[in-house]
């Protein structure tokens, strides 16, 4: 049995997540160090500023581009 | 072991990642897809643990996206593939160029769709830099809630 079923909502065309399944939600401390690297936190609900990470995909994308000249030679 | 309430919301890191990824490559139009992962809950409090962004397949402009209609049976193919414990626990879309905020059709989708306390909503944009995530609290009201950016080590 599927654990969701899909229900559309008019003109936005949204799907509509129904759980057919109870989700069972466990007791489980939330991540933190040893196991996991807390690599930034928004204490106060004020976002994040992601302008390296697009920095750094952006760079990737040239790279990719990037003609290889040794074989184009 | 973590002695203060949890966030609402911990992501992985990869998994935000490839949200900005998609924003950026839907670039100029705006882009939406599912959180994947699980709701846990400690000292009294629920959260999520994101481990996952799923593309959702779409009809997009710069300033609405909507889900392709048979998208949902797409997503449960790959979360029993990929995710058999993993569960839906909220969205994001972009807002290329104009915040991170909910607007009124995203409240009421959000309320319409996405009906289980834990679930949330993700807004990135690509252009200004900027991601938050956001709790419904009503069909009218909403708040940014805080959360971490988290990396599982490989040896832990």
């Amino acid at each position: 049995m599927s654990r969701y079923a899909q229900q559309w909502l008019g003109e936005r065309k949204m799907v509509k997540v129904v759980e057919v399944i109870d989700i069972k939600i466990y007791e489980c401390p939330p991540p933190s160090e040893p196991d996991y690297e807390i690599v930034t936190e928004d204490h106060d609900g004020n976002g994040y500023d992601i302008t390296e990470i697009i920095k750094i995909l952006k760079g990737r994308e040239m790279n990719e581009r990037k003609p290889d000249v040794a074989t184009n030679s | 072991m973590p002695l203060t309430k949890p966030y609402p919301v911990y992501i992985e890191l990869k998994a935000l990642i490839e949200v900005v990824l998609h924003a950026l490559e839907g670039l100029p139009n705006e882009v939406i897809g599912f959180l994947i992962g699980t709701p846990y809950v400690w000292d009294n409090s629920t959260y999520v643990y994101v481990t996952a962004a799923l593309r959702g397949r779409t009809e997009a402009s710069e300033t609405h996206v909507e889900f392709a209609a048979d998208s949902l049976g797409e997503v449960v193919q790959w979360l029993r593939r990929n995710h058999p414990n993993a569960a839906i626990v909220g969205w994001y879309h972009s807002h290329p160029g104009y915040g991170c905020f909910l607007s009124p059709t995203d409240l009421a989708s959000h309320m319409s769709c996405f009906t289980m306390p834990y679930h949330v909503a993700m807004v990135v944009d690509p252009m200004k830099g900027e991601a938050a995530f956001f709790k419904v609290v009503s069909p009218s009201e909403y708040e940014q809630v805080c959360s971490a950016v988290v990396r599982r080590k490989e040896n832990g």
